[in-house]
Formats: structure tokens, C-alpha cells, sequence
């Protein structure tokens, strides 16, 4: 016996109400329960709700360990980010950030210089954070927040860094150099995972 | 999960042989077909299935393929290359660890 549209949408409010915010995973439990709630009726013969009821009273604590995926957060997106970083097209971009970097600290000094790049670096991301949000403001979905959260791990790192390493040419150089190929990859890398999310996902963006 | 520390290890295995079988497969089919295979000894619960299943997608060894049924979506596994090769060498650790076990709790039959 197959379920109705409304029957659909009565699943997907009970598992948002549940705080399944993200869509990505909650289409699948919402597949998962339908499909269950669907077997259960026929076996049994029993109505929708009914079957959904008893169902839900049996499994409800393990569907919902699914909302709160095993592990960090972030760990198998930074692996992949890591991985990403090291391609040899990354390090040709690294070897230009540096020079330039470089070139620039050379001929402006370092504070006149770090003061643009930080403006740089700060518009960058508001930008990049507020395509984000418009992104995912009607939808949620786990796998690009996860890759998001990626960036917000890599400022933690630097921030306190930073006052320390413009004392100096050298440290000045090799921190922003580093600091801009990071957020560089970390743009390209987004831009990939989401481009390729999407394609595979199109029915989740409709 | 039935005995489920002694199962836990495998959980990846199971998914990934059954997908090597079936071609592809979604999420509920997979509790139902071990449930099927087992004669109802071993249930996968949702809450180690979802977690496993991503895990391999996440590390490239399963790829997805989202479809509409019945008035909603799909999730659909399947192995990717990697995920076929690595299969392979799974089962035949699996196998080396069953029979291993078997020299150890029955020492008789390995004979």
C-alpha cells in the first residue's frame, strides 16, 4: 500500500519537529520510515497512522541516532580538504601566493600591506559567507555545512597567530602566504564539493 | 544489532558484499535483505546503517544516485571503482578472520 502525498509531508513534519533540520539527511529517514510504515500497513492491515504510530513507538530513538552522525563534526571533510591541498595544481597557486606575498611586503612594508590583505581576506569572506547562507536559507543540508564549518575551524587556528607573526619578514611572509593559499584552496574546495553535490543531488534542489 | 560487538566490525563488509550482489541499493532494502539472508538473526538497525553508509560515501567507496518514488525521494548506494576493489579485499580478510576463529573455537573441525 502506498502512501499519499499527505502522508509524506505528515512524516516530514513529525521528523522536523523531531529537530532533523538538516534535508539531506532527513529525506532519507523520512524514505526510511515511509517505506517501513508502507510494509507495516499491508502486513498488518492497518491505517496510515496507526502503523506510523506503532512503527515510530519501536523505532524512533534509533531513526533519530541518524541526526547525529558518529565523529567530529568536520573530520572527513578536513581530510578531504587536506588532500584536496596537496595536488600539485595547489602548490603551483602556493609558490604564487608566496611571491607575491613577497613582492609586495618588499615594497610597501609590512603594516601598509597587512592592513589591504586583511580587508582583502575579511570582504572575501563576508561575501563568500553571505552566498552560504542564501544558499542554504530555505534548505539545510548536512554535507555543505559540515564543508562550511571547515572555515571557521581554520580561522580559529590562525587568529591568535597572527599578531605574533608580523614581527618579522620572514614569518610575516611564510604566515600570510600560507594564510592566503589556505582560504584560496578552501574557496576552490567548496566551489568543487558543492558544484558536484548539486549535480548529484538536483532532486534535493527542487 | 544482534551481538553487536561481534558484528560491529563487519557492519562495512556486509554493506559493501551486498552491494557487490545487488548493483545498487537503498537504505531500508539493506536492513530488510540481511534481515532475509539471516532468517531474522542479524538486524541492522538504523542508527549503525546511516552512520556506515556515509562514512563509505565519504571516503569514496560508495556512490549515490537520488531518485523520485512514490511521492518521495530516493537514496540509492552503489560501490564506485575503489569501492569494488576494496570489497574484494575485505571479504578475503573477513574470510582469513572467520577462519582463524574457527581454529581457535573448534580446533578439531579446521583439520
Amino acid at each position: 500500500m502506498k502512501l499519499t502525498a499527505e502522508n509524506i509531508q505528515f512524516i516530514d513534519n513529525y521528523l522536523k519537529n523531531s529537530e532533523v533540520i538538516y534535508y539531506d539527511i532527513r529525506m532519507e529517514m523520512l524514505d526510511h520510515v515511509a517505506t517501513a510504515v508502507e510494509q507495516k500497513m499491508e502486513a498488518e492491515n492497518l491505517d496510515f497512522y496507526d502503523a506510523f504510530k506503532s512503527y515510530m513507538v519501536t523505532n524512533k530513538k534509533e531513526i533519530l541516532k541518524g541526526n547525529k552522525e558518529e565523529g567530529l563534526y568536520f573530520k572527513e571533510p578536513l581530510k578531504k580538504f587536506v588532500l584536496f591541498s596537496i595536488q600539485p595544481i595547489q602548490i603551483l597557486l602556493a609558490i604564487g601566493i608566496f611571491s607575491i606575498v613577497y613582492f609586495f611586503s618588499n615594497i610597501y612594508g609590512l603594516n601598509v600591506y597587512s592592513n589591504y590583505l586583511y580587508l582583502f581576506i575579511i570582504i572575501t569572506y563576508l561575501i563568500f559567507g553571505i552566498s552560504h547562507f542564501l544558499l542554504t536559507k530555505r534548505k539545510k543540508f548536512y554535507y555543505i555545512d559540515r564543508n562550511f564549518s571547515i572555515i571557521f575551524l581554520l580561522f580559529q587556528i590562525a587568529n591568535p597567530l597572527h599578531r605574533n607573526a608580523n614581527e618579522n619578514l620572514v614569518t610575516f611572509v611564510v604566515f600570510n602566504s600560507s594564510i592566503l593559499f589556505v582560504f584560496f584552496a578552501f574557496l576552490r574546495f567548496y566551489y568543487l564539493e558543492m558544484k558536484s553535490f548539486k549535480q548529484k543531488n538536483r532532486f534535493l534542489f527542487q | 544489532m544482534k551481538n553487536s560487538q561481534l558484528y560491529k566490525g563487519s557492519l562495512n563488509t556486509i554493506i559493501m558484499k551486498l552491494l557487490e550482489e545487488q548493483g545498487r541499493m537503498y537504505g531500508y532494502e539493506i536492513t530488510q535483505k540481511v534481515k532475509g539472508i539471516t532468517k531474522g538473526e542479524l538486524n541492522i538497525t538504523e542508527g549503525a546503517l546511516y552512520p556506515a553508509l556515509h562514512k563509505l560515501e565519504a571516503e569514496g567507496l560508495l556512490d549515490v544516485e537520488i531518485e523520485k518514488v512514490d511521492n518521495r525521494l530516493r537514496k540509492y548506494y552503489k560501490l564506485t571503482e575503489k569501492g569494488a576493489t576494496e570489497t574484494v579485499n575485505r571479504l578475503a580478510e573477513l574470510e582469513e578472520f572467520i577462519k582463524n576463529m574457527q581454529t581457535i573455537v573448534n580446533p578439531k573441525l579446521s583439520y
